[in-house]
Protein backbone atom coordinates (compact mmCIF):
# COMPACT_ATOMS: atom_id res chain seq x y z
CA UNK A 1 0.00 0.00 0.00
CA UNK A 2 1.27 3.47 -0.90
CA UNK A 3 1.23 6.28 1.64
CA UNK A 4 1.91 9.96 1.11
CA UNK A 5 4.76 11.39 3.11
CA UNK A 6 5.03 15.12 3.82
CA UNK A 7 7.88 16.55 5.85
CA UNK A 8 6.62 19.59 7.73
CA UNK A 9 9.90 20.54 9.42
CA UNK A 10 13.47 19.52 8.50
CA UNK A 11 14.18 17.97 11.91
CA UNK A 12 11.67 15.24 11.27
CA UNK A 13 8.13 16.50 11.76
CA UNK A 14 6.27 14.30 9.34
CA UNK A 15 2.69 13.66 8.29
CA UNK A 16 1.54 10.45 6.59
CA UNK A 17 -1.72 10.34 4.66
CA UNK A 18 -3.67 7.96 2.49
CA UNK A 19 -6.30 9.51 0.25
CA UNK A 20 -6.05 12.76 2.26
CA UNK A 21 -6.87 10.97 5.48
CA UNK A 22 -4.13 11.31 8.09
CA UNK A 23 -2.97 7.83 9.09
CA UNK A 24 0.26 8.75 10.80
CA UNK A 25 2.61 11.41 12.02
CA UNK A 26 5.96 11.89 13.63
CA UNK A 27 6.45 14.95 15.78
CA UNK A 28 10.10 15.54 16.51
CA UNK A 29 11.15 18.99 17.65
CA UNK A 30 14.35 20.51 16.23
CA UNK A 31 17.52 19.79 18.17
CA UNK A 32 15.84 17.44 20.58
CA UNK A 33 15.87 13.65 20.54
CA UNK A 34 12.40 13.30 22.00
CA UNK A 35 9.51 12.61 19.66
CA UNK A 36 6.18 10.91 19.43
CA UNK A 37 4.74 9.18 16.45
CA UNK A 38 1.88 7.10 15.27
CA UNK A 39 1.11 5.07 12.20
CA UNK A 40 -1.99 3.03 11.49
CA UNK A 41 -3.06 2.99 15.11
CA UNK A 42 0.38 2.23 16.60
CA UNK A 43 1.38 5.06 18.94
CA UNK A 44 4.94 5.38 20.25
CA UNK A 45 7.28 7.78 21.95
CA UNK A 46 11.03 8.13 21.37
CA UNK A 47 13.31 9.50 24.02
CA UNK A 48 17.02 10.35 24.10
CA UNK A 49 18.98 11.84 26.99
CA UNK A 50 20.49 14.70 24.97
CA UNK A 51 21.33 15.70 21.41
CA UNK A 52 24.56 13.66 21.53
CA UNK A 53 22.81 10.52 22.68
CA UNK A 54 23.27 7.53 20.36
CA UNK A 55 20.80 5.36 22.19
CA UNK A 56 17.12 6.20 21.90
CA UNK A 57 14.50 4.55 24.05
CA UNK A 58 11.20 3.51 22.46
CA UNK A 59 8.28 3.92 24.86
CA UNK A 60 4.51 3.58 24.81
CA UNK A 61 2.62 6.82 24.08
CA UNK A 62 2.14 7.56 27.79
CA UNK A 63 5.92 7.36 28.20
CA UNK A 64 5.59 4.74 30.95
CA UNK A 65 6.60 1.43 29.41
CA UNK A 66 9.89 0.77 27.63
CA UNK A 67 9.22 -1.21 24.44
CA UNK A 68 12.66 -1.16 22.89
CA UNK A 69 15.59 0.98 21.80
CA UNK A 70 17.40 2.34 18.76
CA UNK A 71 21.19 2.17 18.77
CA UNK A 72 23.16 4.21 16.26
CA UNK A 73 26.43 2.62 15.19
CA UNK A 74 29.27 3.01 12.71
CA UNK A 75 29.30 6.83 12.62
CA UNK A 76 25.52 6.91 12.51
CA UNK A 77 25.32 4.99 9.26
CA UNK A 78 23.88 1.84 10.84
CA UNK A 79 21.24 1.22 13.46
CA UNK A 80 19.89 -1.67 15.43
CA UNK A 81 16.30 -1.35 16.50
CA UNK A 82 15.21 -3.65 19.29
CA UNK A 83 11.46 -3.75 19.66
CA UNK A 84 9.35 -6.08 21.78
CA UNK A 85 12.07 -8.71 21.95
CA UNK A 86 12.96 -8.67 18.26
CA UNK A 87 15.97 -7.06 16.59
CA UNK A 88 15.79 -5.14 13.30
CA UNK A 89 19.02 -4.06 11.58
CA UNK A 90 19.04 -0.87 9.54
CA UNK A 91 21.47 1.05 7.43
CA UNK A 92 21.85 4.15 5.38
CA UNK A 93 21.08 3.20 1.82
CA UNK A 94 22.95 5.24 -0.79
CA UNK A 95 23.72 8.91 -1.20
CA UNK A 96 20.13 10.12 -1.04
CA UNK A 97 19.97 9.44 2.67
CA UNK A 98 17.31 6.74 2.54
CA UNK A 99 17.25 4.41 5.51
CA UNK A 100 16.45 0.76 5.10
CA UNK A 101 15.34 -1.36 8.05
CA UNK A 102 14.91 -5.11 7.66
CA UNK A 103 12.76 -7.74 9.27
CA UNK A 104 14.99 -10.75 8.61
CA UNK A 105 12.44 -13.19 10.02
CA UNK A 106 9.89 -12.16 7.39
CA UNK A 107 12.47 -11.37 4.73
CA UNK A 108 11.05 -7.87 4.18
CA UNK A 109 12.39 -4.36 4.57
CA UNK A 110 11.12 -0.81 4.73
CA UNK A 111 12.88 2.10 3.07
CA UNK A 112 12.36 5.67 4.22
CA UNK A 113 12.20 8.61 1.81
CA UNK A 114 15.55 10.31 1.18
CA UNK A 115 16.73 13.34 3.12
CA UNK A 116 15.77 15.87 0.46
CA UNK A 117 12.39 14.30 -0.31
CA UNK A 118 9.83 16.37 1.53
CA UNK A 119 6.67 15.50 -0.37
CA UNK A 120 6.69 11.98 -1.73
CA UNK A 121 5.29 8.55 -0.97
CA UNK A 122 6.46 5.28 0.49
CA UNK A 123 5.34 1.69 0.32
CA UNK A 124 4.44 -0.34 3.37
CA UNK A 125 2.94 -3.76 3.32
CA UNK A 126 3.77 -6.29 6.03
CA UNK A 127 6.37 -4.24 7.91
CA UNK A 128 5.40 -3.59 11.51
CA UNK A 129 4.02 0.00 11.69
CA UNK A 130 6.27 0.55 14.73
CA UNK A 131 9.30 -0.15 12.53
CA UNK A 132 8.04 2.31 9.92
CA UNK A 133 7.88 4.95 12.64
CA UNK A 134 11.29 3.99 14.01
CA UNK A 135 12.82 4.22 10.51
CA UNK A 136 11.29 7.65 9.95
CA UNK A 137 12.61 8.69 13.36
CA UNK A 138 16.09 7.46 12.36
CA UNK A 139 15.83 9.45 9.13
CA UNK A 140 14.95 12.62 11.09
CA UNK A 141 17.73 11.96 13.60
CA UNK A 142 20.29 11.49 10.83
CA UNK A 143 19.09 14.58 8.98
CA UNK A 144 19.34 16.72 12.12
CA UNK A 145 22.81 15.31 12.75
CA UNK A 146 23.96 16.17 9.24
CA UNK A 147 22.59 19.69 9.62
CA UNK A 148 24.51 20.07 12.89
CA UNK A 149 27.74 18.81 11.28
CA UNK A 150 27.30 21.14 8.31
CA UNK A 151 26.47 24.03 10.67
CA UNK A 152 29.55 23.28 12.79
CA UNK A 153 31.67 23.04 9.61
CA UNK A 154 30.45 26.43 8.40
CA UNK A 155 31.11 27.94 11.83
CA UNK A 156 34.67 26.55 12.02
CA UNK A 157 35.39 27.69 8.45
CA UNK A 158 34.09 31.19 9.26
CA UNK A 159 36.28 31.37 12.37
CA UNK A 160 39.37 30.14 10.45
CA UNK A 161 38.75 32.64 7.64
CA UNK A 162 38.15 35.40 10.21
CA UNK A 163 41.41 34.62 12.02
CA UNK A 164 43.27 34.47 8.71
CA UNK A 165 41.85 37.83 7.61
CA UNK A 166 42.64 39.49 10.95
CA UNK A 167 46.18 38.09 11.06
CA UNK A 168 46.93 39.07 7.46
CA UNK B 1 -25.29 12.00 25.54
CA UNK B 2 -23.20 13.71 22.87
CA UNK B 3 -19.89 11.98 22.12
CA UNK B 4 -18.94 14.23 19.20
CA UNK B 5 -19.88 17.88 18.97
CA UNK B 6 -18.42 20.14 16.33
CA UNK B 7 -19.45 23.79 16.52
CA UNK B 8 -18.79 26.00 13.49
CA UNK B 9 -15.68 24.08 12.56
CA UNK B 10 -13.68 25.48 9.67
CA UNK B 11 -10.45 24.30 8.15
CA UNK B 12 -8.43 26.46 5.83
CA UNK B 13 -5.31 25.35 3.97
CA UNK B 14 -2.96 27.86 2.42
CA UNK B 15 -1.05 26.30 -0.48
CA UNK B 16 1.25 28.96 -1.90
CA UNK B 17 -1.04 31.73 -3.08
CA UNK B 18 -4.08 29.49 -3.07
CA UNK B 19 -6.45 29.35 -0.11
CA UNK B 20 -8.58 26.24 0.24
CA UNK B 21 -11.52 26.22 2.63
CA UNK B 22 -11.81 22.49 3.15
CA UNK B 23 -14.51 22.92 5.80
CA UNK B 24 -16.78 25.93 6.17
CA UNK B 25 -18.45 26.30 9.55
CA UNK B 26 -19.56 22.71 10.00
CA UNK B 27 -21.70 21.94 13.04
CA UNK B 28 -22.65 18.35 13.73
CA UNK B 29 -23.15 16.20 16.78
CA UNK B 30 -23.10 12.45 17.24
CA UNK B 31 -24.70 10.82 20.26
CA UNK B 32 -23.29 7.89 22.18
CA UNK B 33 -24.37 4.66 20.50
CA UNK B 34 -25.07 6.20 17.08
CA UNK B 35 -23.97 4.62 13.81
CA UNK B 36 -23.13 7.35 11.31
CA UNK B 37 -21.77 7.30 7.78
CA UNK B 38 -20.02 10.27 6.19
CA UNK B 39 -20.36 10.47 2.45
CA UNK B 40 -19.25 12.94 -0.14
CA UNK B 41 -17.37 13.29 -3.38
CA UNK B 42 -13.66 14.01 -3.58
CA UNK B 43 -12.98 17.51 -2.23
CA UNK B 44 -16.18 17.57 -0.17
CA UNK B 45 -14.29 17.87 3.12
CA UNK B 46 -15.10 14.41 4.49
CA UNK B 47 -11.45 13.43 4.98
CA UNK B 48 -10.72 16.77 6.67
CA UNK B 49 -13.69 16.29 8.97
CA UNK B 50 -12.59 12.72 9.77
CA UNK B 51 -9.07 13.97 10.54
CA UNK B 52 -10.53 16.49 13.00
CA UNK B 53 -12.99 14.01 14.54
CA UNK B 54 -10.12 11.54 14.95
CA UNK B 55 -8.04 14.28 16.66
CA UNK B 56 -5.39 13.87 13.96
CA UNK B 57 -5.80 17.49 12.93
CA UNK B 58 -7.12 20.65 14.54
CA UNK B 59 -9.67 23.08 13.10
CA UNK B 60 -8.64 26.56 11.96
CA UNK B 61 -11.64 27.93 13.85
CA UNK B 62 -14.58 26.56 15.78
CA UNK B 63 -14.89 24.17 18.69
CA UNK B 64 -14.65 20.39 18.79
CA UNK B 65 -15.85 18.61 21.90
CA UNK B 66 -15.09 14.90 22.16
CA UNK B 67 -16.63 13.02 25.05
CA UNK B 68 -17.11 16.29 27.01
CA UNK B 69 -13.53 17.45 26.43
CA UNK B 70 -12.81 20.51 24.31
CA UNK B 71 -10.03 19.21 22.09
CA UNK B 72 -9.87 22.16 19.67
CA UNK B 73 -7.07 23.92 21.56
CA UNK B 74 -5.22 20.88 22.88
CA UNK B 75 -1.51 20.47 22.30
CA UNK B 76 -0.29 17.69 20.00
CA UNK B 77 0.82 15.70 23.05
CA UNK B 78 -2.61 15.96 24.63
CA UNK B 79 -4.27 15.00 21.34
CA UNK B 80 -2.11 11.87 21.11
CA UNK B 81 -3.26 10.81 24.59
CA UNK B 82 -6.91 11.45 23.63
CA UNK B 83 -6.54 9.39 20.44
CA UNK B 84 -5.04 6.55 22.42
CA UNK B 85 -7.88 6.46 24.92
CA UNK B 86 -10.97 7.59 23.06
CA UNK B 87 -10.67 6.41 19.47
CA UNK B 88 -10.40 3.01 17.87
CA UNK B 89 -9.34 3.27 14.24
CA UNK B 90 -10.24 0.76 11.55
CA UNK B 91 -8.39 1.32 8.30
CA UNK B 92 -8.94 0.05 4.80
CA UNK B 93 -5.83 -2.10 5.16
CA UNK B 94 -5.94 -4.55 8.03
CA UNK B 95 -2.35 -3.97 9.21
CA UNK B 96 -2.08 -7.21 11.12
CA UNK B 97 1.40 -8.42 11.98
CA UNK B 98 1.90 -11.57 9.89
CA UNK B 99 3.85 -13.69 12.40
CA UNK B 100 1.45 -13.06 15.25
CA UNK B 101 -1.76 -14.95 15.94
CA UNK B 102 -5.12 -13.15 15.92
CA UNK B 103 -5.01 -13.11 19.71
CA UNK B 104 -1.52 -11.57 19.79
CA UNK B 105 -2.48 -8.96 17.19
CA UNK B 106 -5.55 -7.94 19.17
CA UNK B 107 -3.56 -7.89 22.43
CA UNK B 108 -0.89 -5.59 20.98
CA UNK B 109 -2.51 -2.26 21.98
CA UNK B 110 -2.82 -3.63 25.53
CA UNK B 111 0.96 -4.01 25.77
CA UNK B 112 1.20 -0.27 25.26
CA UNK B 113 -1.53 0.26 27.83
CA UNK B 114 0.48 -1.63 30.45
CA UNK B 115 -1.78 -4.65 31.05
CA UNK B 116 -0.35 -7.88 32.47
CA UNK B 117 -0.09 -10.87 30.11
CA UNK B 118 -3.03 -12.65 31.73
CA UNK B 119 -5.23 -9.53 31.48
CA UNK B 120 -4.14 -8.96 27.88
CA UNK B 121 -5.09 -12.50 26.90
CA UNK B 122 -8.45 -12.25 28.66
CA UNK B 123 -9.35 -8.88 27.13
CA UNK B 124 -8.12 -9.84 23.66
CA UNK B 125 -10.08 -13.10 23.76
CA UNK B 126 -13.22 -11.19 24.78
CA UNK B 127 -12.69 -8.73 21.90
CA UNK B 128 -12.29 -11.65 19.47
CA UNK B 129 -15.46 -13.22 20.88
CA UNK B 130 -17.26 -9.91 20.24
CA UNK B 131 -16.41 -10.16 16.56
CA UNK B 132 -17.21 -13.88 16.40
CA UNK B 133 -13.65 -15.09 15.98
CA UNK B 134 -12.83 -16.78 19.28
CA UNK B 135 -12.27 -20.06 17.43
CA UNK B 136 -9.65 -18.39 15.22
CA UNK B 137 -7.68 -16.88 18.12
CA UNK B 138 -4.53 -18.88 17.41
CA UNK B 139 -4.62 -18.55 13.63
CA UNK B 140 -2.17 -16.29 11.88
CA UNK B 141 -3.42 -13.66 9.37
CA UNK B 142 -2.45 -15.81 6.34
CA UNK B 143 -4.73 -18.55 7.70
CA UNK B 144 -7.72 -16.20 7.75
CA UNK B 145 -10.01 -14.90 4.99
CA UNK B 146 -10.09 -11.16 4.13
CA UNK B 147 -13.28 -10.70 6.14
CA UNK B 148 -11.82 -12.51 9.15
CA UNK B 149 -8.70 -10.33 8.99
CA UNK B 150 -10.82 -7.20 9.03
CA UNK B 151 -12.75 -8.66 11.99
CA UNK B 152 -9.45 -9.09 13.85
CA UNK B 153 -8.60 -5.46 12.98
CA UNK B 154 -11.97 -4.36 14.38
CA UNK B 155 -11.36 -6.41 17.55
CA UNK B 156 -7.97 -4.74 17.92
CA UNK B 157 -9.58 -1.29 17.53
CA UNK B 158 -12.13 -2.13 20.23
CA UNK B 159 -9.89 -3.88 22.74
CA UNK B 160 -9.12 -0.67 24.68
CA UNK B 161 -12.85 0.19 24.95
CA UNK B 162 -12.69 3.44 22.97
CA UNK B 163 -15.55 5.95 22.93
CA UNK B 164 -15.81 5.82 19.15
CA UNK B 165 -14.94 3.37 16.43
CA UNK B 166 -13.71 5.41 13.47
CA UNK B 167 -13.65 3.46 10.24
CA UNK B 168 -12.09 4.70 7.01
CA UNK B 169 -13.51 2.81 4.03
CA UNK B 170 -13.62 -0.41 6.10
CA UNK B 171 -14.78 -2.47 3.15
CA UNK B 172 -12.48 -0.88 0.57
CA UNK B 173 -10.27 -3.98 0.31
CA UNK B 174 -13.01 -6.57 0.43
CA UNK B 175 -15.25 -8.26 -2.11
CA UNK B 176 -19.00 -7.63 -1.99
CA UNK B 177 -19.92 -10.69 0.05
CA UNK B 178 -17.21 -10.04 2.63
CA UNK B 179 -18.15 -6.34 2.74
CA UNK B 180 -21.66 -7.36 3.78
CA UNK B 181 -20.14 -9.62 6.44
CA UNK B 182 -18.23 -6.66 7.91
CA UNK B 183 -21.30 -4.45 7.75
CA UNK B 184 -23.18 -7.16 9.59
CA UNK B 185 -20.48 -7.04 12.26
CA UNK B 186 -20.77 -3.24 12.51
CA UNK B 187 -24.51 -3.66 12.95
CA UNK B 188 -23.92 -6.12 15.81
CA UNK B 189 -21.43 -3.72 17.42
CA UNK B 190 -23.98 -0.91 17.09
CA UNK B 191 -26.61 -3.09 18.73
CA UNK B 192 -24.18 -3.67 21.62
CA UNK B 193 -23.96 0.11 22.14
CA UNK B 194 -20.77 1.03 20.30
CA UNK B 195 -20.57 4.43 18.60
CA UNK B 196 -19.50 4.00 14.99
CA UNK B 197 -18.44 6.70 12.56
CA UNK B 198 -17.61 5.44 9.09
CA UNK B 199 -16.34 7.16 5.95
CA UNK B 200 -17.31 5.52 2.71
CA UNK B 201 -17.81 6.49 -0.87
CA UNK B 202 -20.01 3.44 -1.47
CA UNK B 203 -23.70 4.31 -1.36
CA UNK B 204 -24.53 0.67 -0.76
CA UNK B 205 -22.29 0.48 2.33
CA UNK B 206 -23.44 3.85 3.73
CA UNK B 207 -27.00 2.53 3.86
CA UNK B 208 -26.03 0.14 6.65
CA UNK B 209 -25.58 3.18 8.92
CA UNK B 210 -28.51 4.57 10.85
CA UNK B 211 -27.67 8.15 9.93
CA UNK B 212 -26.03 9.48 6.78
CA UNK B 213 -24.25 12.84 6.69
CA UNK B 214 -23.42 14.08 3.20
CA UNK B 215 -20.78 16.71 2.63
CA UNK B 216 -20.20 18.88 -0.40
CA UNK B 217 -17.77 21.76 -0.91
CA UNK B 218 -16.86 21.87 2.78
CA UNK B 219 -20.46 22.11 3.96
CA UNK B 220 -23.00 19.64 5.31
CA UNK B 221 -25.30 19.07 2.36
CA UNK B 222 -27.68 16.79 4.23
CA UNK B 223 -27.88 15.06 7.59
CA UNK B 224 -30.62 12.44 7.65
CA UNK B 225 -31.66 9.53 9.78
CA UNK B 226 -31.74 6.39 7.66
CA UNK B 227 -35.26 5.05 8.30
CA UNK B 228 -34.46 1.60 6.89
CA UNK B 229 -30.85 0.66 7.58
CA UNK B 230 -29.72 -2.23 5.46
CA UNK B 231 -29.25 -5.62 7.00
CA UNK B 232 -26.67 -8.15 5.96
CA UNK B 233 -26.75 -9.03 2.30
CA UNK B 234 -29.70 -6.78 1.47
CA UNK B 235 -29.47 -4.79 -1.70
CA UNK B 236 -30.73 -1.22 -1.86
Amino acid sequence: MKYNFVEISPAGKVRITRNKLIVGMLNKPSFNQNAYGEFLGTLLRFSGKNIFSRKITILDIEGNKVLGEIRFENWNTKVTIDYLGKSYPGELSGESGKWQVADSELGISFESPGLTQTDTFFEQNDMNPAMVLATLYVRGFYKMNRMMVIGAGVLIASVVIGIYLISS
Amino acid sequence: MKIIQSIDISKRYVMGTEIIDALKSVSISVNKGEYVAFMGPSGSGKSTLMNIIGCLDTPTSGTYILNNKDVSDMTENELAAIRNKEIGFVFQTFNLLPRMSSLENVALPLIYAGYSKADRTEKAMLALKNVGLETRAHHKPNELSGGQRQRVAVARALVNDPSILLADEPTGNLDTKTSYEIMDLFDQLYTKGNTIVMVTHEEDIAHYAHRIIRLRDGLVESDKVNPNPKKSGQLI
